[in-house]
């Protein structure tokens, strides 16, 4: 677990193919030492057969896999130094917690004494103390996966990787326990890389983000650049949710700006950078990022119609029919409701506004 | 007519049913166990004269018989596990092109007659010298006895998700490793059930053994089988098929006293006779 | 083992590394092979070996060598083979329908009550794992014609006088059989049941059926695969049985596998019994082997 354990590590133009179908296109990632590396995308994507590939469970077609400069992709997966923590956790069921996590220990030949403090140690990590002597079927399925965590960390691997580990848990385990890893990691620096489909998982517990698609690399970034300005109209779509109304980049007088058919101009913030002047976009604005006033008079953007309101506790989804850029969702707090009824007529003002390329 | 009455009737005519069907299925069997205590075969319901005299009678050659036959068949159970656990592991976990082929092919002992089995046995053992010997049995119980354990090992595997091996590879473990200390002891409880299984149905083959059977190699299903036609029904014979039955009725109680009666369900232990 | 520079030397190395994997994949390969090995060795040695030879022996003159077709031409054309044969396959027919309609409600009761099935179920197991001499023996204790258990009590209680001779015949035969037919069927038939997802039937019944309705309409029709493979596993061994026959048998042959022993171990005519005996055979596998892709097609695995 100590600091200098953590190297870099550099996935040199994989390739991977499964009959005619191909799951992963030329793909190169570094990965920083230390860091919480997340590969998130939609099922298919290939983010699951690049974690197979990097574990060795999977063999590429054709490209390399380096620890620092050491290549690692030859090895089989017992000599490569990793921790992998399946989705099922996959914890022997005829050992006890204390013997599936001095596992790895054991097969590097440690002493005893030093496997017992060991395990000890990885308990206290997780807080499963005096768990030790219990079978996995006498735990919950978030002790399990805890168990599983502790497991793959015991050995200070270079590289712990997770597959989907919180898709078995229910809603409110998943919360707690997503914490819960990001601090473990935190606290123990080590290199990791996660998988998952869900894109709040993602946001909560990463340093980076790689969105992939298709086999490719989509966008990489911390959580804040993929959320507040993603690259692509579908990392726009993907993570979090976004209103796309199709229009055409206007660079003129300084402000960019999007130029929808029906001639109306909303200023952007933010556009993705090497963008010519005139080209199709999408503008992409968060519903959190649309402010409604009552009076339909209101500057910048459109009026619009309000046609449903649906309260969600906090905040209130309001569908509304604008004019000139179409049927948009806006997210307000509830306590801003005031004046605010389906079938009136309210003024847009957008924050944050955003241009993707449009094909 | 009322509901309650339907219901009487219905609950009546299916009690009566299941009763009739266990009645008849152990009715002769209980005929043989009475008739060996009693001695005779024509059995009276005079149960106050019961002695195991004909038990005493039962002759050496059937108890060599008898201890031949177990002999052998624990002999064929083990071989018949030590290799179909290797090629169990090798079809279901190393993704070989032509494993449909090779599962099939063992499993063919199944799907040919044993009575045709037998003579085709008998036809080789006369080219080869086995005819009558008792290594020509085990050799026949062993086809046999792979078909059953392979069929129970492949399911096993199967049951068993890759994913405890693989997680020991990852942390180290080299093929080898993850075989003896992750997959076998997980195996364990299967192999002894199939072991159990494939003991009693060695124990009981005839129609396989019929024919390449001799004086110095007879199984007990077979010196029952001879005895009966060369000297008609005898008191000891009964009582040696009662000895058969308390051997298939102490393997019914270990199978449900260890796994429970849903193992009994199925025909993974389909039996020709 | 670190090259810096040079995207060619990377190339290369890249290439030549990537060899090491694909050798290690091989080895792998060989090693999967090799467990399977003797598996196949003992199956082709005990099995294939001998059938082979029973086969072209069936093809070969016995007194004079060389091809010919003489035993299955003679075995076809024979009225008293064929004869036995259709008996062989009608008693087989009628003993296996009868063994299935008679044991399907038991193996319907042991799928569903759990309790049930715990008591009787290895109740009635038991029958299964006997040599069926023993199920020959029990049915002389029962229906010998003068001692036979049956007999006596039909004559005590005046239905019939004297001894009953069926025993011996046909009657005695199938009665052995669908002894054994209903173990069977009984036990395979429950583990059929059981695959079939109780949910079904509950959701017919809330939407109105009576039970026998959602029995006949629902369950019936998904477990068919599986009473199919259960019929060709009775039926087979039925046709194929040999101790119990000999042991009933009475001075008309009625199965078929009689004529093929008698032919091979009394008349010494070895050939023309592996010839019939090939007959059986194929008879036999083609039963199993429709059985089963009927199964594949339609049903899971019993």
């Amino acid at each position: 677990m100590s600091p200098e354990q953590a190297r870099p590590v550099r996935l040199a133009h994989l390739h991977k193919r499964f009959g005619s179908f191909v799951a992963l296109e030329n793909l190169s990632l570094d990965i920083k030492a230390g860091e919480f590396l997340t590969f998130l995308g939609p099922s298919g994507c290939g983010k699951t057969t690049t974690l197979k590939i990097v574990a060795g469970l999977l063999t590429q077609e054709s490209g390399e896999i380096y620890f620092g400069d050491r290549r690692i992709d030859t090895l089989p997966p017992s000599r490569r130094n990793i921790g992998l923590v399946f989705q099922n956790y996959a914890l022997f069921p005829h050992m006890t917690v204390r013997e599936n996590i001095a596992f790895g220990l054991r097969m590097r030949k440690w002493p005893a004494a030093k496997q017992a403090e060991r395990v000890e140690q990885m308990l206290a990590l997780v807080r499963l103390q005096g768990m030790g002597h219990r079978k996995p079927e006498q735990l919950s399925g978030g002790q399990q996966q805890r168990v599983a965590v502790a497991r793959a960390l015991a050995f200070s691997p270079d590289l712990v990787l997770l597959d989907e580990p919180l898709s078995n848990l229910d809603a409110k385990l998943r919360e707690e326990v997503r914490l819960d890893l990001r601090n473990i990691q935190r606290q123990s620096r080590q290199t990791t890389v996660f998988v998952t489909h869900d894109q709040i998982e993602a946001l909560v517990m990463s340093d980076r983000i790689v969105l992939m698609n298709g086999g490719r690399i989509e966008q990489i970034g911390s959580p804040k650049d993929l959320y507040d300005e993603p690259a692509t109209e579908f990392a726009a779509r993907f993570v979090g949710a976004n209103n796309l109304v199709p229009a055409r980049l206007d660079l003129g007088n300084g402000q960019a700006g999007a130029r929808t058919d029906s001639d109306v101009r909303v200023s952007l913030d933010t556009v993705v950078p090497g963008l010519a002047n005139g080209v199709d976009i999408w503008m992409c604005v968060r519903p959190e990022n649309i402010h409604i006033a009552a009076d339909s008079a209101a500057a910048d953007g459109s009026a619009a119609t309000v046609r449903d309101m649906v309260f969600q506790g906090t905040t209130v989804l309001v569908d509304l029919e604008s004019d000139g850029l179409g049927s948009l969702r806006a997210e307000l707090p509830a306590r801003r409701l005031a004046g605010i009824a389906p079938g009136q007529r309210v003024g847009l003002t957008f924050a944050a506004a955003h241009a993707v390329p449009r094909h | 007519m009322p509901r309650g009455l339907t219901r009487f009737f219905t609950n009546l005519g299916w009690t009566v049913y299941v009763a009739a069907i266990v009645t008849w299925l152990l009715f002769p069997l209980a005929l043989i166990l009475l008739s060996s205590f009693q001695g005779t075969i024509s059995i009276t319901t005079d149960v106050t004269n019961l002695n195991l005299s004909a038990y005493e009678k039962i002759p050496d050659r059937y108890w060599n018989s008898l201890w031949f036959t177990i002999q052998i068949s624990v002999v064929a159970t083990v071989a018949a596990l030590l290799v179909s656990v290797p090629a169990a592991w090798a079809m279901v976990r190393g993704k070989l092109a032509e494993r449909r082929f090779l599962s099939n092919v063992v499993l063919l002992p199944d799907v040919v007659p044993h009575i045709i089995l037998g003579i085709a046995l008998l036809t080789l053992y006369m080219q080869v010298g086995l005819a009558k010997t008792w290594l020509g049995m085990l050799l026949a119980m062993l086809s046999l006895s792979l078909a059953m354990g392979l069929r129970f090992t492949e399911a096993l595997l199967e049951g068993l998700p890759e994913e405890y091996e693989l997680a020991a590879e990852t942390m180290g473990a080299n093929k080898l490793q993850a075989l003896w200390l992750i997959l076998m002891p997980l195996m364990a409880p299967g192999l002894a059930t199939a072991a159990l299984f494939i003991f009693i149905s060695n124990m009981v083959t005839f129609e396989l053994l019929f024919f390449i059977s001799g004086p110095n190699a007879s199984p007990i299903a077979v010196r029952l089988f001879s005895d009966i036609i060369d000297r008609g029904i005898m008191p000891h014979s009964v009582a040696m098929a009662s000895i058969m039955i308390y051997i298939s009725i102490a393997f019914y109680a270990i199978v449900a006293l260890t796994l429970g009666p849903k193992y009994l369900a199925g025909s993974n232990v389909s039996r020709k006779g | 083992m670190t090259t810096a520079s040079g995207k060619a030397t990377a190339d290369v190395a890249a290439t030549a590394i990537s060899a090491l994997t694909r050798k290690r994949h091989l080895r792998r390969e060989m090693l999967y092979r090799l467990c399977a090995m003797p598996a196949i060795l003992v199956t082709v040695c005990i099995t294939l070996v001998p059938m082979g030879l029973l086969l072209w022996l069936s093809l070969q003159d016995q007194r004079e060598g060389g091809f010919s077709l003489r035993y299955y031409i003679a075995t076809l054309t024979d009225s008293f083979f064929l004869r036995t044969l259709g008996t062989t396959l009608s008693i087989a027919l009628g003993v296996t329908v009868v063994s299935i309609i008679l044991a399907m409600p038991l193996a319907y009761l042991l799928a569903r009550k759990t309790l049930l099935r715990n008591i009787i179920m290895p109740v009635i197991s038991v029958p299964r794992m006997l040599p069926f001499v023993v199920v020959g023996y029990a049915m002389i204790l029962l229906m010998a014609p003068v001692t036979g258990v049956l007999i006596q009590a039909l004559n005590a209680l005046g239905i019939v006088d004297g001894p009953l001779f069926f025993l011996f015949d046909w009657p005695g035969q199938a009665i052995a059989f669908g002894y054994s037919g209903i173990v069977v069927a009984t036990a395979v038939l429950s583990g059929v049941l059981m695959s079939v997802d109780r949910q079904l039937e509950q959701a017919a019944v809330s939407m109105g059926a009576s039970p026998l309705r959602a029995f006949g309409e629902i369950t019936l029709p998904l477990a068919v695969p599986g009473i199919i493979a259960a019929s060709a596993l009775i039926f087979t061994t039925i046709i194929t049985a040999y101790s119990v026959p000999v042991i009933l048998n009475g001075r008309v042959p009625y199965m078929i596998s009689i004529i093929i022993a008698s032919n091979l171990l009394t008349l010494q005519q070895h050939h023309l019994a592996y010839a019939q005996a090939i007959i059986v055979t194929v008879i036999a596998i083609s039963v199993t082997v429709a059985a089963q892709m009927v199964l594949a097609r339609y049903g899971r695995r019993v």
